[in-house]
């Protein structure tokens, strides 16, 4: 079931939705990586050099800093800022949404409206390499 | 001795003649007594009016004809020098009874004779009084006016026909910081300047009294600001009346209510209901996830438990259709919703709608027959909003018709407007309540009974939508036969609407 190619880093700051969200991305095969604050995300990062995430799951109100700073620090590395990046938030205004985009980010998805299973889905659409199930 | 004789002593004069028809036939009272106020001369005009005969006045004493006190004001008479003239006011108690008011002026003559030459003002004194009566009324009614003008909440100008002020009351003073007589005999559009949402000075012919005065019209606006004598914008909601009388506008009135506490008010309520809608989708995305992620590993469950998270997942569900279709009507009574119309081919949203439901319809075995103008032109709408108004109707017709029901979309054109009709031969809706049928929160009683999940916010939306893209929306239905709605968009398109949230996010 594993893929060790495929590696989904998650940030979001309520540990429960973290929790379904890493248990449902195991299920699917993929390796996650779970950060509860983008400091702690961003520390991975640091530390990761080659191994990158291939998709970054993005809650946009986290306790330390929203989305968009979030991608600015991204935007910062070179090899960061190859990462596709899909916010997944409670709240889109217009405003926000392009902003994001702007920076980067693939896609933006409102929290309750999805079921995971449906995220799942476009996460692999951003993925190279759809790990075989 | 007394005027007769005066007349008599030079006989056959054509001009004594003359004076003595004069004297009988004007319409003054003359009299004449001695210095004892015995009536040795009156002409028929006073014998009419006090109704004696002549004979019967001749030789008796002024006095006692007189009413009541008043004989005294005779008294001062007697101090009189010759050839003094005062002015007194008699009454007379006529035969009738009835008391006649004479205003005289009388004339000590030769030291030996009074004459009055008065007139009959006892019809005067009548309207006078009921003048100062109704001068009295008039004040009290002006009084208790500006009483009820300076203690009701709201300010009131009031203008003559060019525009100036010529009435303030206090609210208005109190709310707009100028004296009233700063303001009174100016032109109200020139000393308070208006300004609307966007800081722009509203052009004088667009102010709601330079209209109402125009049009003759009332014009009620409430998203203008008048500046205040220290440079605040306060926001009023403005009644400008003008006054129409005989067909003439003769002015006009200002009436207007400053509205920064309710405009606050409204805006803390929506920004609550949006930050706790918000909240609420972090719990709701939880419950949805961790259901999901139960059900994906169901073979471990038993049929119950099976059908127990399904439960607990389509209750979720409700609540987050709930909260969004909450978040929808507060940015919709907000006014913060933006309309952003671009030109959309109806036929391709309407099939991606349907593409959308189609799990649904295919669920309850519905057969969807859609048929759409040939030629459609493409209308310059908002889609996500028109979107919205065809997903809530289109879900209610799914949802409120029995397995295999049929349901089906029209859209034709219209010498202006786009018609999309969208039909179904479901439950229906109650004739009594067919009135309430796009109130907010309600739902039909039938459709209760048989389906508890829904928010009763469907139809409010979609109404709320489509008439703020410029178009009508009304039904027609027969109970346990099936419901028409139908909606209108204008061939001209919505007029754009800047804002600051979309629908659905």
């Amino acid at each position: 079931m594993s893929n060790l190619n495929n590696l989904i880093m998650v940030v979001e700051d309520e540990s429960l939705l973290l929790e379904a969200i890493g248990k449902k991305l195991q299920r699917e095969g993929y390796d996650v990586l779970l950060c509860t604050s983008a400091g702690q995300a961003v520390d991975y990062l640091k530390n990761m050099k080659e191994n990158l995430p291939d998709v970054i799951w993005l809650d946009y109100y986290l306790t330390d800093m929203n989305g968009l700073e979030f991608m600015d620090l991204l935007g910062k590395n070179e090899n960061w800022k190859r990462i596709p990046v899909i916010v997944v938030s409670n709240s889109a205004s217009e405003q926000k949404v392009a902003a994001l985009m702007k920076k980067g980010v693939k896609k933006h998805i409102l929290k309750a409206d999805y079921r995971l299973d449906e995220i799942v889905k476009i996460i692999e659409s951003y993925l190279k390499k759809v790990p075989v199930r | 001795m007394g005027i007769r004789r005066l007349i008599e002593s030079k006989k056959n004069s054509v001009n004594q003649k003359m004076l003595h028809y004069y004297l009988n036939n004007c319409s003054d009272v003359v009299f004449s007594t001695g210095v004892d106020f015995v009536i040795n001369y009156c002409n028929d005009t006073f014998c009419a009016l006090t109704g004696f005969e002549r004979s019967e006045l001749i030789g008796s004493k002024l006095t006692s004809i007189l009413d009541g006190q008043n004989g005294e004001r005779l008294l001062f008479l007697n101090n009189a020098n010759g050839s003094e003239t005062f002015r007194i006011e008699i009454s007379i108690g006529s035969k009738t009874g009835s008391i006649k008011k004479i205003e005289c002026k009388t004339s000590f003559f030769q030291n030996k004779l009074f004459i009055f030459i008065g007139r009959d003002i006892t019809a005067q004194e009548g309207i006078i009084k009921e003048k100062d009566d109704k001068i009295k009324t008039g004040e009290e009614e002006k009084a208790r006016s500006q009483e009820i003008l300076n203690s009701i909440g709201d300010g009131v100008i009031s203008l003559n026909d060019k525009g100036e002020v010529i009435y303030v009351n206090k609210q208005a003073i109190d709310i707009l910081g100028f004296h009233s007589e700063e303001l009174i005999g100016k032109l109200l559009w020139k000393k308070i300047i208006m300004t609307d949402d966007k800081g722009q000075e509203v052009q004088i012919e667009n102010r709601p009294i330079r209209m109402a005065l125009f049009t003759r019209k009332r014009i009620y606006e409430s998203s203008y600001y008048y500046k205040s004598k220290d440079g605040r914008f306060i926001p009023v909601s403005i009644t400008a009346t003008p006054l129409v009388m005989h067909d003439m506008v003769v002015g006009g009135v200002d009436v207007f209510r400053d509205i920064t506490k309710e405009r606050e008010v409204d805006r803390m309520k929506t920004e609550f209901i949006s930050l706790a809608s918000h909240q609420l989708r972090t719990p709701l995305s939880a419950t949805k996830w961790f259901a999901e992620l139960i059900l994906d590993d169901s073979k471990n469950l038993n049929i119950e438990q099976l059908g127990l998270i399904k439960n607990i997942y389509t209750s979720n569900q409700r609540m987050i259709d709930l909260v969004n279709a909450l978040l929808n009507i507060s940015r919709i009574e907000s006014g913060r919703i933006i309309n952003d119309p671009k030109p959309t081919d109806l036929r391709k949203l309407v099939e991606e709608v349907v593409l959308e439901l189609t799990p649904k319809i295919k669920s309850k075995k519905h057969n969807v027959i859609l048929s759409i103008h040939g030629d459609l032109p493409l209308i310059n709408i908002d889609p996500r909003l028109i979107r919205n108004a065809y997903m809530n109707l289109l879900t209610n017709s799914i949802k409120y018709t029995k397995e295999g029901g049929e349901i089906s979309i029209i859209i034709s054109k219209r010498e202006n407007e786009l018609v999309s009709q969208v039909s179904d031969n479901g439950l229906g809706i109650p004739d009594n309540q067919r009135q309430r049928i796009f109130e907010k929160f309600f739902r039909s009683s039938n459709v209760i009974k048989v389906e508890t999940d829904g928010t009763g916010l469907g139809l409010y939306l979609a109404k709320a939508i489509i008439e703020s893209s410029g178009g009508k929306i009304w039904f027609d239905s027969v109970e346990y036969k099936g419901t028409t709605f139908w909606f209108t968009l204008p061939l001209s398109g919505s007029v754009a609407k800047e804002g600051e949230v979309t629908i659905d996010s």
